[in-house]
């Protein structure tokens, strides 16, 4: 059995070993948006007459990985194909498309690529056996010979005549696995239904507070994929400020059942609270708060992150993972996904029975747990490049500048004789900041302008000296909640905030965020920041990023700056006179 | 030149031959002939006998297959001498054969000598030449083939080498001891550049390195490789055809073997030491020709190859560097290989001929995509100040701090380097990114060391210096403000210091001079002498050849007929039947004139010695008179010698020979006694000593 399991490896490895012809670029259509390249990244020429069109083709097999200004780069993925091939996706159908659009002919080993992955999918196959277990059930012996010797399924897989048994709780575990050794589940359990919940969005309706827009239903419609099967989990990314909250209730209203939503922190529980209240015609008592001061649970329970997975001491269990099943929830939700922290893949892998949503603005995770975030939560549905929305008018257009100050004298010395961390801290806290952004305050008087930094010694002074409002994680939630309402009003028209401005704070009327400080290069964290003035509204947005020059901080910038690049941004930098700062 | 200068020149080398030469010439083909003789109108009638319909047909009517290999060989060589043609034949003619066999077209009048530039070459005969060409010479006879299915392209190209090119620059001492990549260097070769594997990356990044160094393209200093600027320059501004030629002759002239492939062979050395190495320069010109000519629907075996180089004026002298080339082209993709024959491989598509057209597509977030009009020489410029993220249908690369800096470092200022990308990219570069060039800039010229021993340090740095304590212990005094001096041999230590104060990049070197400029090799300057190289091989691919003119008659059956009609000698039966089966004679009647000719004994044999020192001395009495000898070896083998005699002289009760053997002309002496067969041969008829 063993034998015969090995030599299926070998005789895989020969086939998959790849024929490239890289050199022997004989022929091109240099009209063509797309370039195929032989690691499986695919490139598309922005200024080319096809590329909405390529661009369509391609995103529904391929992962977009970056769109700066005029080449995106999407990439072919075991994962992406299997997506693809899970809503129905063939290989002729990707290599007509790739065919279709490439400029180039397609490197051999990425059609043979193609072909052996998405032949895989399906192999295997999950199903329901009864309340407690499932069935893993494959036609193929040799495939089967393999499961049944792969040491990372042993004690998940228990060989019964049907194929293999597997406990419900291991359901997403075993999924994983199977991934990882090339075997993606065809899952053909369904999903519970729920505990039905009568719930509608107010956009339908004459006087509604709000209209849908056209990408927020076509990314619910590629969630639930309009109730067929094999959808009803997965992924949906889309830039900060282009209502996200609005996609998640709109699967909500069109499942119409109980609903658990995960988010990051208090602030944005009570922001979703409000979004519910206000968009849908859930009542106030349907929504339950699961935080560290309340403990409601009721149809639709938002909580956080942070109070899942608290628990008493390291050795114990988590005692709110009980909220899973608590209720009979049919549909949880995962705000900002790319920080699931990992106890709570742990659980998701347990409920893998239950619709799962995950919203986000940027997958980029430092762990480089993105692949288990797609297996556990679900594909990635829908994607798409925030220079399109900016261009079609849902996002704010932004501008992007840096400022670049030098290190006053006093603060010379220090820095030159301080570590590596120290010298970062200093640059970051320069004062001479704070005179930029006063000057930059001055140079915005119509628009709401939030000043973001890292270090709290910083932006309390700054806080101070500009005599505004400071949110950080200490401020108690009604006090933040306080100034969040001014700001919305327009009677606090500058706030200073800390890195709990990062996530899931709504503000709907910045339209100026000044950076002071951040986490060194943490792209995440920028793409954040820059999401908090990407709201629509009636002028632009400038997001401004203040740098100490000939220090530690460039560099730290630089790498910042390159995510926004990357998203289809150019910055502009200038350098600014600490005497009398203006632009050289 | 025109086929009437032909006809002048081969006149001329008919005419001034001594006058019993040019007689025996006229009578072999004319017959008798009556005094007083007029050379010139004799000429003239052998001219009107050779272009008659009928002297023509019957001529190549007696054309053999070996007749036609050696005429395609003379014509494809183009007036070649015999050293050539012996070369160009080696190990499918003896040498004894071959003078033989080119004795008598002489005397068939199908080629003839002349003396040019001080060397006797072969010629076809004017008055037949466009006969032989299009109904006898067959490209195939000489440059044997077979079809092949074409493969696909070499894994090498222009781009590849932009890319090995950048992530040298980015690694510079990428080998450990044995010539093998480290192993950081193994994973990032498998990660950018797209090859099948991580073996495959790491082997063929290897087979680059060894032929960009072996062409000088690349040079290592203090264990770390940079690229030769000049050398780059000179490299890139070739034809990429040629670049893959120098790429391949790099390697060839490299320690690297077939069998050895990552390092230099010990075995190897011997020979090496036996045969001289040829240079890449040598090994890139006869890799261009081949690149150029050779089809690529073709499979060659070696020797055809070869002998489509030496037909190209580029003779590979010792086999094994023959080998040693094909190896190498064959390892860079150049050539595929089947059954041991060699198929060249169709080259890559030569890019970036339209100068308008963008060869880059620079982004905000300092990516540079080469786009399909990205040629080598415009685009050298992003190998040099770039990293490679990935090498694949259109590589990336991507400016940083770092090799941006090094770009500094050749001399290059961020406003030329602005100025090549916006040229590059026909748009302005996003102004993020000429910021930061600038600024990289200002900070690269902000600390400088001169001599190695004098620091330099801006206004707005100094601090970073000033207070650093590892510094401070560097610094002997500081004459003015900003200027440091420091101890002389310290600068490794200085640059280590200086990156702890916070200044990241290396300083900028003066004084001391930079790697440019220094151990300057003519390499790149030589290969771009390839562009001038232009082989006379047109012939190779020629094809189809015209069916032969027939006479209408068996011309030898004609002959044969008539010798059994006429009354003579059976020694003199023998010999006119030879000239028949030699396809001397064209017409009956030369056998009449032939058989009334007397004849001259001109072998002995066996225990003939009078007759066998005959011989011998009037070989010696007559210039150009070589002889055929026969002896019997240690152990009664028979050894056969064609030698030009020198002198005979006695010693003891026996003659000796000193003669020199032909064609290496080595001393040999021979006694007479041990000769079992002497037969004088005579030198060509257009020979001049």
């Amino acid at each position: 059995m063993h034998e015969s399991a090995a030599l299926l490896k070998i005789f895989r490895l020969i086939n998959i070993r790849r024929t490239y012809s890289v050199a022997s670029m004989v022929e091109h259509r240099g009209d063509l948006p797309l370039i195929v390249q032989s690691d499986g990244s695919l490139l598309l020429d922005v200024h080319t007459r096809d590329f909405d069109e390529a661009r369509l083709a391609v995103s529904t097999f391929a992962d977009l990985e970056k769109s700066p200004e005029h080449m995106h780069t999407y990439r072919i993925s075991s994962l992406s194909l299997w997506n693809a091939a899970s809503l129905g996706v063939s290989f002729d159908w990707i290599l007509e498309s790739l065919e279709r659009w490439s400029r180039y002919p397609i490197p051999g080993n990425v059609r043979e690529h193609i072909v052996q992955v998405i032949s895989r999918f399906g192999l295997v196959r999950m199903v329901k056996e009864d309340e407690s277990n499932l069935l893993l059930v494959t036609n193929d012996p040799v495939v089967r010979l393999e499961l049944e010797s792969h040491k990372r399924l042993e004690g998940l897989l228990t060989p019964c005549v049907a194929g293999f048994r597997v406990r419900l709780v291991d359901r997403g575990t075993v999924k994983i696995e199977l991934i990882k050794i090339g075997y993606p589940v065809k899952d053909e359990v369904p999903f519970t239904s729920g505990a039905f919940l009568d719930v509608n969005l107010k956009s339908g309706e004459p006087a509604g507070p709000f209209e849908i827009r056209s990408y927020q239903t076509e990314a619910a419609d590629a969630f639930s994929g309009r109730d067929s099967p094999g959808f009803g989990h997965g992924t949906v990314v889309m830039p900060c400020g282009s209502g996200k909250t609005i996609v998640g209730m709109a699967i909500i209203a069109r499942y119409k059942t109980n609903t658990l939503i995960l988010t990051t922190n208090v602030a944005a529980v009570h922001q979703w609270i409000e979004e519910l209240v206000e968009k849908t015609d859930l009542d106030r008592e349907s929504i339950g708060e699961y935080t560290g001061d309340l403990k409601q649970i009721k149809p639709v329970t938002i909580a956080t992150y942070q109070i899942v997975t608290w628990r008493p001491s390291k050795d114990e269990e988590f005692p709110h993972f009980r909220i899973f099943h608590e209720r009979n929830w049919g549909l949880i939700i995962y705000d900002e996904v790319h920080l699931l922290p990992a106890p709570v893949f742990r659980v998701t892998a347990e409920i893998q029975a239950i619709r799962r949503l995950g919203l986000t603005a940027t997958l980029v995770r430092e762990d480089g747990r993105e692949e288990d975030v797609f297996t556990l939560v679900g594909p990635k549905r829908y994607d798409v490049p925030w220079k399109e929305l900016e261009a079609k008018g849902w996002i704010a257009q932004a501008y992007c500048h840096e400022i670049r100050i030098d290190l006053p004298d006093d603060l010379k010395m220090p820095y030159a004789v301080a570590d590596r961390r120290g010298k970062f801290r200093i640059a970051a806290e320069n004062y001479l900041k704070d005179r930029i952004v006063n000057q930059l305050i001055v140079n915005h008087p119509e628009d709401s302008i939030m000043v973001i930094g890292q270090y709290l010694s910083q932006l309390r002074k700054l806080a101070e000296a500009l005599d505004v409002p400071l949110i950080t994680g200490n401020t108690p939630n009604r006090e933040r909640e306080r100034i969040y309402h001014e700001f919305r009003k327009g009677s606090v028209k500058v706030m200073v905030v800390s890195k709990v401005a990062n996530f899931a704070i709504d503000l709907p009327d910045a339209s100026v965020a000044i950076q002071v400080s951040g986490t060194f290069g943490s792209r995440q964290e920028e793409a954040q920041r820059l999401g908090r003035i990407l709201r629509p509204k009636r002028r632009n947005s400038y997001f401004y990023t203040i740098v100490s020059r000939f220090t530690s901080e460039e560099t730290f910038a630089a790498n910042r700056q390159k995510f926004l690049a990357e998203q289809g941004y150019r910055y502009h930098i200038e350098i600014w006179d600490k005497g009398e700062l203006q632009p050289k | 030149m025109s086929r009437s200068s032909d006809v002048e020149r081969w006149k001329g080398a008919l005419i001034t031959r001594p006058d019993q030469q040019f007689f025996e010439v006229i009578r072999f083909a004319l017959g008798k002939i009556e005094t007083p003789f007029n050379k010139h109108q004799l000429l003239e009638d052998l001219i009107a006998y050779l272009k008659s319909r009928e002297t023509r047909e019957r001529i190549l009517s007696l054309i053999s297959p070996g007749d036609a290999f050696l005429l395609t060989a003379i014509f494809a060589l183009n007036k070649p001498d015999l050293p050539t043609l012996y070369d160009f034949l080696k190990g499918t003619v003896p040498y004894l054969d071959l003078h033989n066999h080119l004795l008598n077209l002489e005397e068939r009048m199908l080629i003839y000598k002349s003396i040019e530039d001080g060397a006797e070459v072969m010629r076809p005969n004017p008055l037949l030449a466009d006969d032989l060409e299009t109904s006898v010479v067959d490209p195939h006879v000489v440059f044997e083939s077979t079809s092949a299915m074409q493969g696909a392209g070499p894994w090498v190209c222009d781009r590849l080498i932009l890319s090995v090119v950048a992530f040298i620059r980015e690694h510079p001492a990428p080998f450990k001891a044995g010539r093998k990549f480290k192993s950081k260097i193994v994973k990032e070769a498998a990660a950018r550049f797209s090859f099948a594997d991580t073996k495959e990356a790491t082997g063929r990044l290897i087979l680059m390195v060894l032929a960009l160094e072996s062409a000088g393209i690349i040079r290592q200093a203090d264990g770390e490789f940079d690229v030769a600027h000049r050398e780059l320059a000179d490299f890139a501004s070739l034809s990429q055809t040629d670049r893959l030629a120098c790429l391949a002759g790099g390697l060839a002239a490299s320690d690297w073997t077939a069998d050895n492939p990552e390092s230099g062979a010990a075995a190897d050395q011997q020979q090496t030491q036996a045969y001289p190495g040829l240079s890449a320069f040598e090994y890139a010109c006869a890799a261009k020709f081949l690149l150029e000519r050779a089809d690529p629907s073709r499979s060659y075996p070696a020797f055809s190859l070869g002998r489509m180089l030496i037909a190209g004026g580029l003779s590979l002298s010792v086999e094994r560097h023959l080998i040693k080339l094909l190896n190498a082209m064959k390892a860079l993709g150049l050539l595929g290989s089947e059954g041991g024959s060699y198929r060249p491989s169709p080259l890559p598509v030569t890019t970036g001929n339209g100068i308008e057209a963008p060869a880059a597509v620079l982004q905000p977030n300092f990516e540079i995509t080469l786009t399909e009009q990205a040629s080598f020489a415009r685009t050298v410029t992003v190998a040099l100040g770039a990293r490679l993220v990935s090498y694949d249908v259109c590589p990336v690369f991507e400016l940083t701090r770092e090799t941006v800096t090094k770009r500094f470092a050749d001399g290059v200022s961020a406003a030329q380097l602005i100025n090549s990308l916006e040229m590059l990219s026909a748009v302005e570069p996003p102004s993020n990114v000429v910021f930061s060039l600038k600024s990289w800039e200002k900070e690269f010229l902000s600390v400088r060391i001169f001599h190695g021993s004098v620091l330099l340090v801006d206004e707005n740095r100094r601090h970073l210096v000033e207070h650093n304590p590892d510094m401070k212990k560097l610094i002997i005094s500081i004459p003015a403000p900003g200027v440091y001096l420091m101890r002389a041999g310290d600068q490794a230590k200085i640059e280590k210091t200086l990156h702890g104060c916070g200044i990241n990049q290396k300083p900028a070197l003066e004084g001391s001079g930079s790697l440019e400029g220094k151990g300057e090799t003519d390499a790149g300057k030589r290969f771009q002498d390839l562009d001038f190289l232009a082989p006379p091989a047109a012939m190779l691919h020629r094809r189809k050849k015209k069916p032969r003119p027939k006479p209408g008659i068996d011309v030898p059956a004609e002959l044969n007929r008539k010798l059994d009609t006429m009354d003579v000698t059976a020694e003199m039966r023998e010999e006119l039947a030879r000239m028949i089966r030699q396809r001397l004679l064209l017409y009956p009647e030369q056998l009449e004139y032939h058989a009334a000719s007397p004849r001259e004994k001109n072998e002995a044999k066996g225990f003939d010695y009078v007759g066998k020192v005959r011989i011998i001395e009037q070989a010696l009495s007559r210039q150009g008179t070589l002889l055929e000898i026969m002896t019997r070896g240690t152990g009664g083998k028979s050894v056969r010698y064609l030698v030009a005699p020198a002198e005979l002289s006695k010693g003891g009760a026996d003659l000796t020979l000193l003669c020199r053997e032909l064609p290496n002309l080595s001393t040999l002496k021979l006694r007479v006694r041990s000769m079992s067969h002497v037969r004088s041969v005579r030198g060509s008829l257009f020979a001049t000593s």
